[in-house]
Order: structure tokens, then sequence, then C-alpha cells
């Protein structure tokens, strides 16, 4: 039983432009006056391009290893990020933004995702270089069945909620408009669910992202670049990786 | 996540930037609207189901010819010769069908996250649900005689309509609802669908073969093959727990959803206690009854009835106190 050909190809195509665009952010975002997630973008190029090479084998970059290697590394960034965040706020009054840590830890889900797709399948791996087609899982990893569904889980629960942040975001723009200057990171908001009144921004997160230089209050006024289509790109992620880790239940 | 746009932007003492939109912004605790979060949940299955529908069996004739035309089995004839004509044309089509469904799925889950689409997409998961009830279904099984709680009935389809119907963004003037389910049709039609749900659950708990000595034993048999070994290890030590219990458990099964279903009229206390006592059906029916709706096995295409029960139960759970912030959230989140 083999899925139709045009549907990997659709989100190989898929992924290739979410690459692409991040890696334009990534090259252009210091020439301008805005900021990014430097970390998120960096995670989200590899992703899309391994996924693009597992999807569709002609276009494989890397051998498996190498690929196993740099997700083992993601993983352990966001891991780190977690474990930083959360002791960070241990014993601190203020009530810590949970959003935040679920942030890295969705991405720290992707990374084991990508790891887990990369683990799950050698058998399928011609013997000349790193490309793969999706299957069953096999060996070991065959007895971790319920992983890949609690990958798929997380990562739906996770579009959802972007999607309904980038259309509150949306329906807040065309009420009112953005004041000048407001920093609006996408990974940093609360998810204005229902009530928008309470919505605040932990500009801390910011400053503590590799990309985002001293705590200076111009640092701080600076925008994010294109925060509605960065949370595009996390969501036609979760999507892809989602379909990818369906294919090996 | 979602922008600061207000007329004002203010920073607190921790250099949060926070909407100061209304004096009264800061000292309202941020409850977030129960509803909207429920909606999101559903979203969240619409979308898990659109993905199932993308494994490589979907997309084979034989999920079209045998799969979905087995559920004809036992039906009406009318209803029989429709589902066998449906399911046969999906599975000389499989491809196209299978990629349809798949689509249509992933974007009722978009459409219910998207804010400015929940109406549209609730709508047409109603239409879809009983589309999908009556042809890949085949009823639930109502008319078969195959329908079993423990096993999916009345079809866990039906359940995201009878979801998109309480969770409709709307609220009714001049009530103050006890739950959520009842801000968009009231108490009364609330508490007659769910005691409509459940009770139908108990009326079909004790029916045809559910009350026979093996009829569980077997049915829960059945369910190991294909199953990992550890939840098939499961499936038959229970199974053997039910062997030649098929009538006790079936009469204790209908007599707990019998009250579960006369729950929602109870007093605020006791109801929370039979609504308890769904959750924790819903929960033991998806693990032991439905296997976790058979993802494991390749062929699973939505997660099965206990979520969407459990689901349903929260959208029942009475509020502590009558006039609740929520209720007030929600007309921001319908705002939206």
């Amino acid at each position: 039983m083999q899925v139709p050909g045009w549907l990997p190809d659709s989100f190989a195509g898929l992924m290739i432009a979410v690459s692409i665009y991040c890696s334009v952010v990534l090259l252009t975002y210091r020439r301008t006056d805005r900021r990014i997630n430097l970390d998120i973008n960096i995670a989200h190029v590899t992703m899309g391009v391994a996924m693009a090479g597992m999807l569709v084998p002609t276009l494989t970059t890397l051998p498996t290893g190498l690929w196993e290697a740099v997700f083992v590394g993601t993983g352990t960034w966001f891991l780190c990020r977690s474990v930083r965040f959360v002791a960070r706020h241990v014993g601190n009054e203020a009530r810590p933004d949970l959003h935040h840590v679920s942030h890295y830890l969705t991405h720290l889900v992707m990374s084991c995702g990508m790891l887990y797709m990369y683990l799950a399948a050698p058998a399928a791996v011609p013997a000349s270089f790193g490309s793969m087609s999706m299957g069953a899982p096999a060996g070991a990893t065959a007895d971790f069945v319920g992983l890949p569904l609690l990958f798929v889980i997380v990562l739906s629960v996770s579009a959802v909620w972007h999607i309904d942040t980038l259309s509150a975001m949306f329906s807040n723009k065309q009420s009112a408009p953005l004041p000048a200057r407001t920093t609006s990171d996408p990974m940093s908001a609360v998810p204005p669910i229902g009530n928008f009144e309470g919505v605040m921004f932990d500009t801390e997160l910011s400053r503590s992202c590799v990309c985002v230089a001293p705590d200076t209050a111009a640092e701080e006024d600076r925008t994010f670049m294109a925060p509605r289509l960065e949370m595009a790109c996390h969501v036609a992620m979760c999507i892809t990786m989602g379909y990818m880790l369906i294919l090996m239940l | 996540m979602g922008a600061v746009e207000g007329p004002t932007v203010g920073r607190d003492p921790v250099g949060r930037v926070e909407s100061t939109r209304s004096p009264t912004a800061r000292s309202l605790p941020r409850v977030p609207d129960t509803r909207r979060v429920l909606q999101l949940v559903l979203a969240t299955l619409w979308l898990v189901d659109g993905l199932l529908q993308f494994q490589p069996f979907m997309f084979s004739r034989a999920f079209g010819t045998q799969m979905l035309a087995g559920m004809a089995h036992g039906n009406p004839r009318a209803i029989a010769h429709s589902i066998t004509w449906a399911d046969l044309v999906i599975g000389h089509h499989s491809v196209v069908a299978d990629g349809i469904f798949a689509l249509v799925q992933v974007l009722l889950g978009f459409g219910i996250a998207w804010r400015p689409t929940v109406r549209p997409a609730l709508a047409a998961s109603i239409v879809w649900s009983c589309g999908v009830w009556w042809f890949g279904e085949g009823l639930g099984g109502l008319f078969s005689g195959t329908a079993n709680p423990i096993t999916g009935a009345p079809g866990a389809v039906l359940l995201y309509a009878l979801l998109a119907v309480v969770l409709w963004p709307t609220d009714r003037s001049g009530t103050t609802p006890r739950f959520v389910a009842a801000r968009a049709v009231g108490e009364g039609v609330a508490r007659v669908l769910w005691m409509g749900l459940w009770g139908l659950l108990c009326c079909v708990a004790v029916l045809g073969a559910n009350r026979s000595p093996q009829g569980l034993n077997q049915m829960v048999g059945q369910m190991a093959i294909g199953q990992p070994l550890w939840l098939a290890g499961v499936d038959h030590h229970v199974a053997h727990l039910l062997a030649q219990r098929g009538l006790g458990v079936s009469v204790g099964l209908a007599a707990i959803l019998g009250l579960v279903a006369v729950g929602v009229v109870l007093p605020p206390r006791a109801s929370r206690i039979t609504t308890a006592i769904a959750v924790a059906l819903g929960t033991g029916i998806w693990v032991l009854g439905e296997n976790f709706g058979g993802l494991f096995t390749g062929t699973g295409t939505d997660p099965n009835s206990g979520p969407l029960l459990v689901l349903i139960a929260v959208a029942y759970w009475p509020y502590r106190t009558r006039s609740t912030p929520d209720a007030a959230s929600g007309v921001n989140a319908m705002a939206a």
C-alpha cells in the first residue's frame, strides 16, 4: 500500500518553501531593525530540509547519521532551554508563563520526532545515501509505536493553538491598528483564548534569545520580523511532520 | 502570542507589557474561555482525524470495498443498499476520495481553530458528521444490532456533530447557564441532548448480543488482533475477566449509564459526581473497549468515541458559582 505520489511531493514542496523563507529571514534580519527567534528559525530550516529529503529521496542532502546528530543537537538545545526557563522561574513570585516552556517543549518534541523518523526506518535506507521511504517502523523502534502517536497529538495541539492565536492577531488587527513600535514576539505572547483583555507579553524570553543582544530599551522596542509568517511556518511544520509520523503508525 | 493591540500599552513591574484597554483588565484574573478551549480540542480531534486519513491503507481500494462496505451488514435493506453503493464508489476512486476526506477533515480542524470561521466550520462539521455516520459508520450499528457503548456506539462521528451543537459560539440572552453546553442551546435542550445520548447508550448496552454471557468476552477478545503486545495482553486479560459474565456486566454498565443520564437534572453537587463518572466511563471505554480507537493498528480512522464522551462530559461540568467570569469572557470570544 502506497500513498499517491503527489502527496509527499506537495508536502516536500511546502517544506522547501518554509526552509527557503526561514533561510531568507536568517540572512536578512540583521539588515533590518527587526528581531527574530534565531534558534526557532534554524530549527525550521534544518527540519524543513530534512523532511523534504525524507519525503522525496531525490531531495536528500545529508547522510542519515549526520541528520541524527543534528536533531540530537537541536533536541538537547531545546531541552536545555526548557530546563533553564523552569529553573529561572522556580521560586519567582511572578507566575511563569507556561506558554513559553510549552513552546520549547514543542520544538523538543519536533526534534525527537525527527530523530524517531530517522531511527525508525533504517531498513528502508538505501545503501548509498541517507534517503528513506516512509513506512512502518522497523527493528527496535517497532516496540514504540505509541511514540509517533504522542508526537502527532502534541504537534496537532500546537498547530491548532497557533492557528487560534494567528486568527486572534488578525481579528485584533482589523479592529484596532497596532501601535507603531510594539513588541510582538510570536513565540512569547500568551495565547489569547477567549478574553483579549488579559493579553500580555513577556519580553524576558525575547531578551534571553540568542539573537537578542543586551537588555536595552531600544532593543526591546524593536519589532519582530513577520511574526504571523513565522507562526504560519510553524503550523506548516507541525502538519507535515504529523503526516509523516502518521505513516509510521 | 497575540499582539498587544489596544489603545494604550503599559508595562508591569516584571517587564511585561499588557493591554490597558479597560481599567479592570489588570484586576481580572486571566480565565480562559472554557468553551473556546473545548472548541480547540474539537479542532485538534478533527485535525488528528484528517491526518489519520493519510494512512496508506486508506488510499487502497480495500478501505472502501471492505472496511466501509462492511458497515452495511445487518442494516435495513434501503440503508444497506445506500451504504454499499457509496462505499463501492469510494473504493473505486479510493485515492481521490480519501484525499478529499483527509483534506475536508483537516480543513474542519483549521476552520474551527480560525476564529472568523468557527461558525461555518462547525456547521460544515455537522453536515459532514451526519454523512460519515450514515455511509462510513452504518448509522453506528444502531439498526443492525451490533451497537455497543464499549466499542463506540452510537458512532463516534455523531458525537462530533453533538459537540458542534453544544459548543456553538453564541450565548442565549437572559439566562445564566449552569454549564458550558447550555450557553448556546439553553439548559433545557442541553439536558435533553445529554439524557438522549447517555440514555441511548444505556439501552444499547443491554440489547441483543451485548447481554449474552460471552458477548463482551468475544468482543474484547477480538479487539486484541493487530494491537501491540502490551495492549493485546490487556485485552486478553479483560476478556478473561468478562468470560461468562456478559449479562451481569452489561446490566451493571447500563445502570451506571442510566445514572449518568439522569445526573444532569440532579443538584450541582450530585451532577458533578455523575459527570465525573461520565469522564471515567469515557476514559475506560476508550482504553479497554476501543483500544485507543485502534490507532496502533494502522487502520484507525479516528480516536473513536472515548475522547468525545469525555469532551462532552467536560462541556456539561457544572460551574461552581452561578455567575462565572467564563460567561463574561465568552462575549469577547464571540466578538472575535
